[in-house]
């Protein structure tokens, strides 16, 4: 079927009628594509109106009535991949109890729908109401809002198939990365000084740059290593885009909308950003604002000392320095004729009261509890016959090449074949479990380096203790018309067993296939770290239980998700 | 023998998207197709059928996304369901597809390419990757570097380890003194590009702050002959000409820089050959811990002489006065000094160039790659 595939349309701007915002605007295909998706859910719409759209990614929302109730039904922009992530992070969201829209199924219980390349959701629509934006309370309602979606989002194992979003091992790199650029943003002042803002900027990028270093050389020192140690889904998920649009009042407290760019991190990144944008907006360094915002966010997630100390340290970087002057790449000449010298006053206006902010803020650090930062030994356990270890083959060899015309070629006499299927429980690997496997995250590899400081803080267990003896090299001999040899035997680990050893939150997205991989099944036997500070009260367990007994009775199947490259 | 060869989840083989062990699969295929049945397994691309036969190698093309999982997952239920013993199955560059390999295919041989630093531990578990390195016979890095990083993570890898250097197409990658055709793609270009009387300094590669070409553009401020130029070739990605706010900085200062700078953004790797005929002086500018990048043996091949970084496995391939090392890639004069020196002495350059293509003839051509190959398999 010649499905439209959604693609960015911010190349019409010139096509469409004069007057048409094109953020008001989607082309008419992908408004039939939306109609044929809402035909996939049981629900009559009787009406539909967009809310918004990104012309320029190629996404849209749009709020529907129908006789459910009041819903939305968005495209996501990015690749299924990518997007699936984020769906499987709400959907366990919501099972955990978090103030975030619920994903409505479809007819077939699928939690989104795949049509024109992208992913589909439908979700409640929920009354909001944006916090305000001028008072400490509204400030410090949206924090602890943050704070609640953060602690909610610990746990979270995203689905199989989907691309791992992550930056919590990237730290170092970012900061890194943000030095270099500001030597950019010097050698371009340097390069360019007949233009307007060139000698302000030149007085001052030195110690920017000074300050972003001291920052990293304190970042160096913290626990970073040891707290990223603990895993992706010990610390959870942060938002990426938090604020108040993505963060409004609504039943009960503070509702989280539009997740699509959640990822792992030390959650309390998000803060930071809400925090400098704020007093970057104020234009001064507001120490009871700050310190309001923060504990805000403590009752919603509780904080520990070395939490709070590299979100003092993420503050001290020039952050939002680095974030008003970074255009200056694209064009140089423009912007620092008409734009720079206006932003560079009024950062360093802000910045005049930073310091002072920040020594106070520190002496707070004594209200945090030290945090438990000890990783539990992994168990590990093989189901696969080892080889013969140790044995390197010599390049001439006696086996002949055999034929494949089906026939058995001159056999080898004296060689046995290994039998696979006698499994000694001695010399046996098990492949760990998915989220072992995947700790390595989406890290890529032709050409981009690894995030390479964190080392993992786990006890190995040592792969010599059951030493096989050493064999000579075995060929198989068998002809290709034969059947291969037998499958490995797998081991069938009962769902719940491995369950029980979980502490507090160990549940996996539903989106989760339940059916075992053909090559690794076995249920993490890793004790999860512990962290012994928050216990759920009895509200929210119940709570819970009741959200799974209902969620028990949709059937959900997790369709293989076509891949092909997108243009 | 029946060979398996599992390529990566990121890029198509054949090589029409790019990507380094994708030429080095398609220098190799020919050659080691003459003594084995090959089959080659990699990621699906719209322009590509999903299972081919082309000259008596079977191209099978799995979906993936780019997600190394979805893909690994695909490779296991093609090995399940073929039925198809394999006597060697030679994976590229993802230890992480060993043990799911095993699972399926318990008594092949495996062989691992390695072409980057994918043992580190923040891409693979140390114990998996110990199971991986048990399970594999022989592991084949593209440079001493890169095997000499994996040994230094497990110690006892080092009687697998074997550095099998990567290979040139000496028929499109020539020296313009030697090759009529390369002397008239020489002329034609430079006439194009009016670089006719200029003293053309090469860059190929990604547009990346890696790759570091901003240095030397940089250093182009320092060089004292005034009919240099410098002719930057590369898009951000291999197939992608998007414009990131590393390459604005670049073009940045390219356009305040005193001699010329041209970017030519992304040239095809069908035509990139072309600028090699037309420089006179190659400059790799890798800022990280290069494995060694292929570009090294294109522009010997071409016969330029070349700088490159005392980065990764850079420094290797300089080998008999083919080559200047730059100690110190962050800054722009170790460049500038060391090109103002070459370019002071036309003779010696190209003598230093030509030495790169005897060496290229000698050692860098695709069928000593498939020979040491096939050495490995047996």
């Amino acid at each position: 079927m010649d499905q439209y595939q959604v693609v960015p349309w911010d190349h019409l701007v010139d096509t469409v009628s004069p007057g048409v915002v094109l953020e008001q605007y989607v082309p008419p295909e992908l408004e039939e594509l939306a109609y044929q998706v809402m035909k996939q859910y049981d629900m009559q719409v009787s009406s539909m109106v967009l809310v918004t759209s990104k012309p320029d990614k190629g996404g849209a929302i749009w709020k529907i009535e129908t006789n459910k109730g009041t819903r939305s039904i968005k495209v996501l922009h990015r690749i299924p991949q990518r997007s699936l992530f984020s769906v499987g992070a709400q959907q366990y969201l919501v099972e955990q109890g978090a103030r975030v829209p619920a994903l409505i199924p479809t007819i077939e219980g699928q939690l989104y729908v795949e049509a024109g390349g992208k992913l589909w959701i439908v979700t409640d629509w929920i009354a909001l109401q944006q916090a305000s934006k001028i008072d400490l309370e509204g400030a410090s309602a949206l924090c602890k809002g943050l704070g609640e979606f953060h602690f909610h989002t610990k746990g979270y194992v995203p689905p199989h198939g989907s691309a791992r979003s992550s930056r919590l091992y990237g730290w170092i790199k970012n900061y890194e990365k943000i030095i270099a650029k500001i030597g950019w943003f010097k050698h371009i002042a340097e390069a360019y000084r007949d233009t307007a803002g060139s000698d302000l900027l030149l007085q001052v990028v030195d110690d920017f740059d000074r300050q972003a270093r001291e920052a990293l050389d304190r970042f160096l020192t913290s626990s970073y290593a040891k707290m990223t140690a603990m895993g992706e889904s010990y610390w959870g998920l942060a938002h990426q885009d938090y604020g108040w649009s993505n963060g409004q009042m609504g039943p009960g407290g503070i509702w989280v909308i539009d997740l699509d760019g959640v990822a792992y991190d030390l959650p309390f990144r998000d803060l930071r950003k809400l925090i400098t944008s704020t007093m970057d907006d104020m234009g001064v360094w507001d120490l009871t604002w700050i310190r309001g915002m923060i504990e805000a966010y403590n009752q919603g997630n509780p904080m520990d000392r070395e939490m709070f100390e590299i979100l003092w340290i993420d503050m001290a970087f020039p952050n939002e320095f680095y974030k008003h002057v970074k255009e200056i790449v694209f064009d140089p000449v423009t912007f620092m004729n008409m734009e720079l010298t206006p932003i560079l006053q009024r950062v360093l206006t802000t910045e005049s009261t930073k310091a002072q902010a920040l020594q106070e803020l520190w002496k707070d650090i004594d209200k945090y509890p030290a945090g438990d930062y000890i990783v539990q030994p992994v168990e590990m356990e093989w189901d696969l016959p080892l080889p013969p270890i140790g044995v390197v083959p010599s390049a001439s060899s006696d086996a002949t090449a055999f034929a494949f015309d089906g026939t058995a070629s001159a056999t080898l006499d004296g060689v046995e074949t290994p039998t696979w299927n006698e499994q000694d429980s001695t010399s046996t690997l098990n492949l760990q479990s998915k989220e072992i496997a995947n700790r390595a995250g989406s890290a890529h590899d032709d050409g981009k380096e690894a995030a390479s400081e964190p080392s993992l803080a786990v006890a190995v267990e040592d792969p010599a203790v059951n030493p096989l003896p050493i064999e000579p090299p075995l060929f198989s001999a068998l002809p290709a018309a034969e059947a291969t040899s037998p499958p490995v035997r797998r081991r069938r680990v009962p769902k719940y067993a491995a369950k029980s050893r979980r502490s507090r939150k160990g549940k996996s997205s539903s989106l989760k296939r339940k059916s075992s991989r053909s090559y690794s099944n076995s249920r993490q036997k890793t004790k999860r770290p512990v962290r012994t500070k928050r216990r759920q009260t009895t509200a929210k367990r119940s709570l819970q239980q009741r959200r799974s007994a209902a969620k028990r009775t949709i059937r959900r199947t997790r369709r293989q998700i076509r891949t092909r490259k997108t243009a | 023998m029946n060979v398996l060869l599992i390529c990566t989840e990121k890029l198509p083989v054949p090589n029409i998207r790019g990507g380094a062990i994708q030429t080095y699969i398609g220098g190799v295929t020919r050659q080691i197709s003459q003594y084995h049945r090959i089959t080659i397994v990699g990621r699906d691309d719209p322009e590509l059928p999903a299972d081919e036969v082309v000259h008596g190698v079977r191209y099978v093309r799995i979906p993936s996304g780019g997600v190394f999982e979805t893909y690994a997952d695909g490779v296991v239920q093609f090995l399940s369901a073929s039925g198809e013993h394999y006597d060697v199955i030679h994976i590229f560059n993802r230890p992480r597809m060993v043990l799911p390999v095993r699972s399926v295919a318990p008594s092949s041989r495996i062989v691992l390419s390695m072409h980057n630093d994918m043992f580190n531990p923040a891409k693979i578990r140390p114990e998996e990757a110990q199971a991986v390195i048990a399970h594999t016979e022989r592991i084949v890095t593209i440079s001493n570097y890169i095997g000499s990083e994996i040994a230094r993570y497990f110690p006892d890898v080092e009687p697998k380890l074997r550095t099998i250097y990567s290979g040139v197409d000496l028929d499109r990658f020539a020296p313009w003194l030697e090759s009529q055709s390369a002397m008239s793609i020489r002329q034609s270009l430079r006439a194009q590009h009016q670089l006719d009387s200029k003293k053309v300094i090469l860059f190929v590669g990604r547009l990346s702050r890696n790759k570091g070409p901003h240095v030397l553009v940089r250093a182009m401020s320092h060089v004292k002959h005034s009919n240099a130029v410098l002719v930057v070739v590369g898009g951000a990605w291999y197939s992608d000409n998007r414009v990131s706010d590393y390459i604005g900085y670049v073009r940045a200062i390219a356009e305040r820089s005193p001699l010329p700078v041209i970017t030519t953004g992304y040239i095809d790797a069908q035509e990139v050959h072309r600028w090699f005929s037309a420089a006179d002086v190659f400059v790799c500018t890798s800022i990280w811990n290069e494995p060694l990048a292929r570009v090294h043996y294109e522009a010997m091949a071409a016969g330029l002489p070349f700088m490159t970084t005392a980065r990764g496995g850079n420094p290797e391939i300089i080998m008999n006065n083919n080559g200047l090392l730059v100690e110190d890639p962050d800054n722009p004069l170790d460049y500038a000094e060391k090109l103002n020196h070459l370019l002071s002495n036309m003779d010696e350059c190209r003598q230093m160039g030509l030495r790169g293509r005897r060496l290229a003839e000698q050692r860098f051509h695709w069928d000593r790659v498939a020979q040491d190959i096939l050495s490995v398999w047996g």
